[in-house]
């Protein structure tokens, strides 16, 4: 019954009122395998992500994270429960997720956002927290703003500050939401060169994006979502070379013609 | 026309007065930003009939004046067998007042957070008081300030009613004096003067918070 996965999802489904936006989705990331999902705005690929760590509850389905499934119990009769707040974190202590706002918290300093989960989920010491925190910032070429607010960076320094700040809590799997969308385009490098060194160093990540040549290059598989459902999935040569679907072909090619 | 010398010789009633003002007013504020919190915390939460609660007391001391909540507190407490003296009377009825409009201001704060704020703090494994207390608080406290000095600066102009209970701070000093001396004129107007000294230095206060605040 043990499978290497890191994330398995299984015929996953979600629904805002009457409208569905996943309509039953199954995929398999293995560990230290990067996933790039990419598709039109509509598509569900940021509530796809989303339902990965429970920000957003899937409706039906399974989604497990090294096995384990992810918001719900399920009972001796064969029904599922909802999980505690509580339970639901701890099982995905080895996610984390970076979003395309990037999420600050504007009144600690750069030090402090990153420290402050440290302190709080791990119970580590002010003081060690803060030099783990610097290490970290160190790590993605920020040690310099520890001190600096927030709101004195640049959008790409502060996606920086939350990837120092999600790989504080040493996670396994890391999800990007779109994690350059909001940046100036100078900006996009700076960002793409750090999840770049990630995978380098073997994390397991998705990634949400439209960075098309960035996908091809660090992804080891490509997701393409229409309308809720996955059109096309392979590695990068077939997905942006050779594109067996219709809508995929347009995507790429509406894609293309806004780059000239 | 007017000799401003006949108030020198009552000067300490008068200071002694804005002093019971003042003290009256911060005991409220304080007492009532405590409450407000767990007001705010209660009609925001997830519990309905909390919610509902809170909500209902705001609607009260928001809706009715002042002057009618003082004299509940002050004459049908004792009715139901509860009887407090009249400054502690005072300062209940400025909390109760109080804490329904501090409520609504930290409940305002709350709307202005943007989301994903929250939303990374979950993410990274913080428990929902630990987002409240370490993320939300916080900024909504801040952002909130001016509105708080405010609140302030009502309630010690407020506090003026708290006369009609026999207490006896500046607004029914100056209305003592003013009957025995005839000189109603000089006396309101340095009631007036003083009220006014006193809500600046908390205006200047509040400034000076915003301005730490904003540094820290």
């Amino acid at each position: 019954m043990s499978s290497p996965l890191a994330i398995q999802l299984r015929n996953v489904r979600k629904s805002y009122g009457s409208h569905e936006v996943i309509k039953g989705i199954s995929l398999d990331v293995a560990p230290r395998e990067v996933v790039t999902i990419i598709g039109g705005s509509g598509s569900g690929k940021s509530t796809l992500l989303r339902c990965m760590n429970f920000l957003e509850e899937y409706d039906s389905g399974e989604i497990l994270i090294d096995n384990q499934l992810i918001g719900y119990g399920i009972r001796v009769t064969g029904d599922y429960h909802r999980l505690p707040g509580r339970i639901v974190r701890d099982s995905l202590r080895d996610v984390c997720m970076v979003f395309q706002q990037f999420n600050l918290w504007p009144h600690l300093p750069v030090i402090d956002n990153v420290a402050l989960p440290l302190r709080l989920v791990k119970d580590i010491p002010v003081a060690e927290a803060r030099e783990r925190a610097r290490a970290q910032l160190e790590h993605v070429g920020l040690a310099h703003k520890a001190d600096a607010w927030p709101g004195q960076l640049s959008g790409g320094q502060q996606q920086r500050v939350a990837i120092a700040r999600a790989l504080a809590m040493q996670p396994r799997i890391m999800l990007f939401d779109e994690p350059t969308s909001a940046l100036d385009p100078e900006l996009v490098g700076e960002v793409l060169n750090v999840i770049r060194t990630l995978s380098d160093e073997g994390m397991t990540m998705v990634i949400v994006t439209h960075e098309m040549g960035f996908a091809a290059k660090v992804s080891d598989k490509v997701v393409f979502l229409a309308d809720g459902l996955i059109e096309e999935q392979g590695p990068p040569e077939q997905i942006f070379a050779a594109p067996q679907s219709p809508r995929l072909r347009q995507f790429l090619n509406t894609w293309r013609e806004r780059q000239n | 026309m007017f000799d401003f010398s006949v108030i020198l010789p009552h000067w300490p009633q008068l200071l002694a007065g804005l002093g019971v003002c003042f003290g009256v007013s911060m005991a409220a504020i304080v007492l009532g930003f405590v409450f407000g919190w767990a007001i705010c915390l209660g009609s925001v939460g997830p519990l309905r009939a909390l919610s509902l609660a809170c909500r209902l007391y705001v609607s009260f001391f928001r809706g009715t004046p002042l002057l009618v909540q003082l004299t509940l507190v002050f004459y049908a407490l004792p009715a139901l067998g509860i009887s407090l003296p009249p400054l502690l009377a005072a300062v209940v009825a400025l909390t109760l007042n109080t804490s329904a409009f501090q409520g609504e201001i930290l409940r305002a704060g709350f709307r202005l957070l943007p989301r994903g704020q929250m939303e990374a703090a979950r993410d990274l494994g913080l428990s929902r008081w630990q987002v409240l207390r370490h993320i939300q608080m916080p900024q909504v406290f801040r952002s909130m300030l001016p509105a708080l000095t405010n609140e302030t600066i009502d309630i010690i102009k407020n506090s003026a009613l708290v006369s009609a209970v026999a207490v006896t701070e500046l607004m029914r000093t100056a209305q003592v004096l003013a009957s025995t001396t005839y000189r109603p004129i000089e006396f309101f107007v340095s009631a007036g003067l003083l009220y006014l000294l006193l809500t600046l230095f908390v205006a200047r206060c509040g400034r000076w918070l915003e301005s730490r605040l904003r540094a820290a």
